[in-house]
């Protein structure tokens, strides 16, 4: 019997493993093939909703279910400590639990990103991040009792998860504190971004610098943060600038998880691809029996899960096929942009959905009425098809 | 649009934005041509290729052929002492869409 372990059930994990399991279906019934998908924990969490949780949009509720309610019965779970992948030897072909050795046929490393919260001493006491569901909550809380002052946001790297996210965050802030609260002419909103630009996607940095500009929400490119003082409530910058802040709220580094660090070089554990059937790639060799999905792989693809949603059919085809190079990814992606959230005054949400692959740019947008409408309907559209892999 | 380089007569592929079609087609003589267009003198902002733009585009270069990938600013920056401000004088396109290109990774296509 070959298996295939899956390492993850994040959004690229479940979507690979219920896919497989569709059209793996007759294979598995006659006991020839297994699909196996591990994660540590119990739950799957729609991390894209995080942004929406410190201004009410969602709550804790509407971002989170059971795994095994998502998982098609073919598919064999294993979750909690048997679930916990340590250690891949890929020339074993066995991954290591914390209970035991798990052997594959093929394995699809889909387990996301980390974050390193030490990696700049004192931020993560300093500072709250809403990339996660514990910082978006407190940050919800935090942002009801901020009276006025100076609201710093920053991104420790230019390596992180749903690359649109700071943007609509920013945004979103703006449209929360001017229009939900009305105190926004008592709050400065500060941004500072390690890169030099807002989002590599020509179209959406233009789209966002326009609207930081007409909201007056200030915005310093190539500014790395080097450390944080938080008796002075200062961030300090790699050039010695300072910046001080009332409240701060940054994106933690992200790394790679135990398992790809055990198997990448890359300082951080991402681990690398070939550009188009998604092979994991190590010192120029193209692995045939693993692949990488989701945020665990290389920097250049970005970190969300529309692209696991463009890539889990891609390496799906390839293990089915056995062939391992029938079907191509051309770099989809899908980055949804906010600008306005609709409010009690009448304001009307914006929103739009840009859409682009590795040699096709975004063409020009702005927020839209339908595409905040869409924006909304997105959430049912995850539950119900994209989770279980229909779509 | 594509275009090439001619190399002692070898012809090397360029994308339409200018980056190698194959990163493994890089040599120094390919960092020379590609130079040519993206290393300022500090100075005087003419064209010049120093030790300084060498030390950076070395950096890259070792970094790409070890994890297929450029390294996060703040990894170049301490790692050659050169500050961003500096890198920015030695390439007005600045470190991802000038130095990386001399350094020959392909075009960065994420969207961060």
């Amino acid at each position: 019997m070959k298996r295939v372990l899956i390492l993850g059930a994040g959004a690229a994990g479940l979507m690979i493993a219920n896919r497989l399991a569709r059209e793996l279906r007759d294979k598995i019934s006659a006991g020839e093939v297994e699909v196996a998908l591990m994660d540590r924990g119990f739950k799957h969490v729609l991390q894209a909703g995080f942004t929406y949780i410190p201004f009410g949009v969602f709550s804790p509720r509407d971002l989170v279910r059971p795994i095994r309610s998502l998982v098609n019965p073919r598919v064999r779970l294993m979750l909690g400590d048997a679930g916990e992948a340590e250690e891949i030897n890929a020339g074993e072909r066995a991954v290591r639990t914390r209970t035991g050795n798990v052997g594959y046929d093929y394995l699809v490393v889909a387990s996301g990103a980390e974050y390193d919260y030490d990696f700049i001493g004192g931020l993560r006491d300093a500072g709250i991040t809403y990339y996660s569901m514990e910082g978006a909550l407190a940050l919800r809380d935090a942002l009801r009792e901020f009276r006025g002052g100076t609201i710093v946001t920053v991104a420790v790297e230019a390596m992180y998860k749903c690359p649109g996210a700071p943007n609509k965050f920013n945004l979103m802030l703006d449209s929360f504190l001017r229009n939900v609260r009305g105190n926004r002419s008592d709050v400065e909103v500060i941004t500072l971004w390690p890169s030099e630009h807002v989002h590599a996607q020509a179209q959406y940095h233009k789209a966002a610098m326009e609207e930081y500009e007409a909201r007056n929400v200030e915005v310093r490119l190539n500014w790395i943060i080097d450390s944080v003082d938080p008796r002075g409530r200062t961030v300090k910058s790699l050039d010695g600038e300072e910046v001080r802040y009332d409240l701060l709220i940054y994106i933690p580094k992200h790394v790679g998880s135990p398992a790809a660090r055990s198997l990448s070089k890359d300082p951080d554990g991402w681990l690398n691809v070939d550009r188009n059937t998604l092979n994991l790639v190590l010192d120029r060799f193209k692995m045939d029996d693993i692949y990488v999905a989701g945020d665990a792989g290389p920097p250049w693809i970005t970190k969300a899960a529309s692209n696991a949603h463009y890539e889990a059919p891609i390496i799906v085809g390839n293990i089915v096929d056995e062939l391992g190079g029938g079907r191509r990814y051309w770099g989809e992606t899908i980055c949804p942009f906010v600008s306005d959230l609709p409010s009690a005054a009448g304001h009307q949400g914006r929103a739009w959905i840009p859409i682009w692959t590795y040699d096709s740019p975004t063409p020009p947008f702005r927020g839209t009425r339908y595409g905040w409408m869409f924006n909304l309907m997105y959430l049912d559209i995850y539950w119900d098809a994209l989770a279980r892999g229909l779509v | 649009m594509s275009k090439t380089i001619d190399i002692n007569g070898k012809k090397i592929e360029l994308d339409s934005d200018g980056y190698l079609k194959d990163p493994w087609a890089w040599s120094e003589d390919v960092a020379r041509i590609l130079g040519a267009e993206e290393c300022r003198d500090p100075e005087t902002g003419k064209p010049a290729m120093t030790e300084e733009h060498w030390k950076v585009v070395k950096y890259l270069r070792e970094y790409w052929e070890k994890y297929g990938t450029c390294p996060p600013i703040r990894m170049l920056v301490k790692g050659t002492g050169i500050s961003l401000q500096r890198i920015y004088q030695l390439f007005p396109n600045g470190p991802a869409k000038g130095a990386c290109r001399v350094a020959g990774a392909p075009k960065p296509t994420g969207c961060v």
